[in-house]
């Protein structure tokens, strides 16, 4: 009888409240103390007289929410232009190879954004095959232009994938429906298939602006003080200044300036997520050579081979001969050899093995958050679920650097020099936390509540005999997720690093710093060949688990 | 003159499985229900007549009008698909109102006509919901209105009911064959489920395998199947006797003691309301299914016990025509 006692029924219960709370515990300890800390630390509280006041300090902070803005919008604009006739193009024709197309297409987005930015120096810089033979294709490689065009090559493939996404995910019948009560072609684009690209499209442009808002590497590396964001003064001003009140108050003022978009990122989300329509059909045309085909296949075509320079000049100029002449190894010789002594005192390698113990870690990290979350949430049926799912997005309202500037000044006094590892695992975690959670989510989504009820009633364990089996490509995907936001994430580690913690991100802009620039394009393809690594693997982990399935 | 609706000899092949030369005759206000197993080709035939497909040869005439070639926003056919294809992100009446836009309608036109099929149709109060917010006979008369306020020529419906539960089910059915008698529409109306084709229907036809193979009134379809195949799918029993191959409905059985045209061994029996339903072995290949009144079980009924049948009524069928 005691199975139907109320309160061991309650204590049953009770105990999945710490997993599901998990993630949340993190980051209040990763991201909100610190974070809430350092404002309450400030003293005289927050002086809005540097961000309004007609002082040097004002009129900083004014050219530096300006500079995010313009950035933030154009890159979401031109993102958006690019982006949305591709993911249309996609959407309503199905191509041979069309998995390796989008795997390919929706590659860079997945690229560490020092890796992209050095491509494009190597593109486009002053110094470049290309910046030498077209001198006006240099604008791509420097100043806001530059800075614009990295977002739009991270972003505009994201927004073509969301948009082909929601374009398939039409229902046909709907589409058919509108066809049979009279409604044209435009029409049925407007109300019906184009409408969920539309929307799609917006909410890859949103996502664009977040990040083009507080972008960071490209308006450091190639943009210059005159185009940094927010988030680059506050790096600039800590890191060189050393004026921590003021990059209090401008992480501040970032924030509150991000809660909005990041909301309104959230509500588009949970409104495609809300909308099921059952017994969908996918409208995908075959065979079809008409004018837009043609278009939308050339269009693809000059897509791709933009990718492709791009990506392949980085290859070319670390096998370039400083003096000219033949190829050469010697930018790759230099990253195992005493240069990297020299210049960073530490053992070559070390870098590489950083990156991957912090790759690890992480990923091992967040996806037990997830799997902790996801089973929590489940077995509570918790109602406060939306309010808590919007809360794992905290750290795109917290932006990285903010993150590792509080993190460094409230934990930094009372950790030891010597586990600065654990500040960066800890910040990469919190980075990869609204990614994978998501993944994680989607994924046991599709698993029948019923099933784990079945479980239990057998007397099974259902997480690890029933659940985790059925989601194991999503696991597998959450890990190498996590294992790639850790080797790409460059904002947040960079602040964080010392020579002897650094990843190979971070080594790449030092050496670019110190003029080793032929050892930074090897390093650059190096780390591009390991994420396109990662990202095969992750497709291919995906899809084998699902055929299993 | 043409038949109102008239199909001439459709074909369109779909990977392996063909819509074999169809052809199809109806009167305008008329009602006919084409019935198959799942996989038989009527909602194929329901996409080319609707535009959605186009037939590789044969004409399709509606109303004296040839719509072979028509794309389907041109024919004024009405289809109400099988998951009712509500507009998810409209309200009820923006989901009505959708084909009045489409042909361009003023506003106060289109605010009287949704209001009057709204009216008619019971859902006035429900025009400001969304289909997520409905139950499932609510959707059904959403989806009916906006197929009937733009008043087609011609109503396809690919088994709108099949996914309401069994009490909702009739309601909604005998209210939908009241409203085709008050406006007289001309409707195909698709369907495996046969108390739903025999109800609602006039005509009825048989489809199995891309093909039409019979069609009458639904009275004669029912009482004289021409095929084994179609007799099976009106639950008729199909036995071999003395050298015929015969239909018999298991209503046409009755027990005896004496003078029986057949036996069976009891597989199994059960009691289904008014009937009992008995059904039992002939030989080790034939079976044979038995609706006996209640009252005329006379002898207590046990797994094993061999009973004797009289055939009251059997239709002749071809015997060349086994399975």
């Amino acid at each position: 009888m005691d199975q139907h006692n109320g309160i061991v029924h309650f204590q049953y219960r009770s105990k999945w409240w710490l997993p599901f709370f998990a993630p949340i515990i993190f980051l209040a300890i990763v991201v909100i103390t610190p974070f809430a800390a350092l404002i309450a630390g400030r003293p005289g509280g927050l002086d809005l007289g540097y961000v309004f006041g007609a002082n040097p300090l004002g009129e900083l902070w004014q050219k530096a929410l300006y500079n995010s803005l313009v950035q933030g919008v154009l890159g979401a604009l031109t993102s958006m232009a690019l982006g949305f006739p591709l993911g249309v193009f996609l959407g309503r024709y199905r191509l041979r190879n069309g998995n390796i197309i989008r795997s390919l297409l929706i590659l860079p987005f997945f690229l560490p954004s020092i890796v992209v930015v050095t491509a494009f120096i190597s593109t486009f810089g002053a110094t470049s095959t290309l910046g030498t033979i077209f001198p006006g294709t240099r604008i791509f490689g420097t100043g806001l232009t530059g800075i614009v065009a990295v977002n739009t090559f991270f972003n505009a493939p994201l927004v073509a994938f969301l948009t082909s996404g929601a374009i398939e995910g039409t229902d046909m019948s709907l589409e058919e429906s509108a066809a049979t009560l009279g409604s044209g072609r435009i029409s049925s684009f407007w109300h019906i298939w184009g409408r969920n690209g539309m929307l799609a499209a917006l909410s890859g442009g949103l996502i664009t602006f977040l990040y083009s808002f507080a972008g960071f590497t490209a308006p450091l590396v190639i943009g210059g003080p005159g185009n940094f964001t927010v988030e680059a003064w506050i790096y600039f001003v800590v890191k060189t200044l050393s004026d921590v009140n003021l990059a209090v108050t401008f992480s501040i003022m970032q924030s509150l300036i991000l809660i909005a978009p990041v909301l309104l990122y959230l509500m588009t989300w949970s409104r495609e997520r809300t909308v099921v329509v059952t017994g969908m059909r996918q409208r995908v045309r075959e065979g079809i050579r008409g004018r837009f085909y043609v278009a939308g296949m050339a269009y693809l075509f000059a897509f791709l081979a933009m990718d492709a320079l791009i990506l392949a000049s980085m290859l070319v100029e670390s096998l370039s001969n400083v003096q000219g002449g033949s190829m050469t190894l010697e930018g790759y010789r230099e990253l195992f050899s005493g240069t990297i002594t020299g210049a960073f005192g530490i053992w070559p390698l070390l870098p590489f093995m950083n990156t991957i113990f912090y790759g690890v870690l992480t990923s091992l990290l967040v996806t037990l958050m997830g799997a902790l979350w996801i089973t929590g949430k489940r077995r509570l049926r918790s109602k406060a679920d939306d309010a808590l799912d919007s809360a794992q997005f905290l750290p795109m309202v917290i932006p990285s650097v903010v993150m590792a500037f509080s993190i460094s000044v409230v934990y930094g006094s009372t950790f030891p020099a010597s586990l600065t590892w654990l500040l960066i695992i800890a910040v990469q975690s919190a980075v990869a936390i609204p990614v994978v959670l998501r993944i994680i989510s989607a994924g046991f989504a599709r698993i029948p509540e019923n099933l784990w009820e079945a479980a239990a009633t057998l007397k099974g364990n259902a997480f690890f005999e029933v659940e985790l089996p059925l989601a194991g490509s999503t696991v597998a995907t959450a890990l190498m997720f996590g294992f790639a936001i850790s080797i790409g994430e460059f904002t947040a580690t960079n602040f964080l690093s010392t020579y002897t913690f650094m990843p190979i991100s971070v080594e790449i802009y030092q050496l670019q710093y110190q003029r080793l620039v032929t050892a930074s394009y090897a390093l650059g393809t190096i780390l591009l060949v390991v994420s396109a690594i990662s990202f095969y693997i992750i497709q291919k982990i995906g899809r084998g688990f699902e055929t299993i399935r | 003159m043409r038949p109102y609706v008239d199909l001439e000899s459709i074909t369109r092949r779909y990977g392996d499985f063909t819509l074999g030369s169809i052809s199809l005759k109806m009167g305008r206000g008329s009602v006919f229900t084409l019935m198959g197993p799942s996989g038989s080709g009527k909602t194929s035939l329901l996409r080319v007549i609707s535009g959605l497909d186009v037939p590789e040869s044969g004409r399709i005439y509606v109303n004296q009008e040839d719509v072979t070639n028509l794309p389907p926003n041109k024919r004024n056919i009405g289809l109400i698909f099988q998951d009712l294809a509500l507009f998810p992100h409209m309200s009820a009446f923006d989901n009505i109102a959708f084909g009045l836009r489409s042909r361009r309608l003023g506003r106060t036109a289109i605010d009287a006509k949704v209001e009057e099929m709204a009216g008619l149709l019971g859902i006035s109060k429900l025009l400001e919901r969304r289909p997520g917010e409905m139950s499932g006979g609510e959707r059904q008369r959403v989806a009916l209105a906006r197929s009937l306020v733009v008043e087609p020529s011609l109503l396809l419906m690919d088994e709108p009911l099949s996914s309401l539960d069994p009490q909702l089910r009739l309601r909604v059915r005998s209210e939908l064959k009241a409203l085709i008698r008050g406006l007289s529409l001309t409707i195909i109306y698709v369907t495996h489920d046969l108390e739903d084709g025999l109800y609602l229907g006039d005509y009825a036809g048989y489809m199995s395998g891309g093909k039409i193979l019979e069609s009458d009134t639904v009275e004669q379809l029912y009482i004289n199947p021409g095929t084994r195949e179609l007799a099976e799918f009106l639950g008729y029993n199909v036995i071999e006797l003395n050298g015929y191959l015969l239909a018999v409905h298991p209503r046409d059985l009755k027990i005896v003691t004496e003078n029986q045209d057949i036996s069976g061994t009891v597989k199994s029996f059960g009691f289904e309301g008014t009937d009992i339903r008995i059904d039992a072995s002939i030989d080790e290949k034939q079976f044979l299914a038995a609706l006996v009144p209640f009252s005329d079980v006379h002898k207590k009924l046990e797994h094993g016990i061999r009973l004797g049948f009289r055939i009251s009524r059997s239709v002749r069928l071809d015997p060349g025509d086994k399975p």
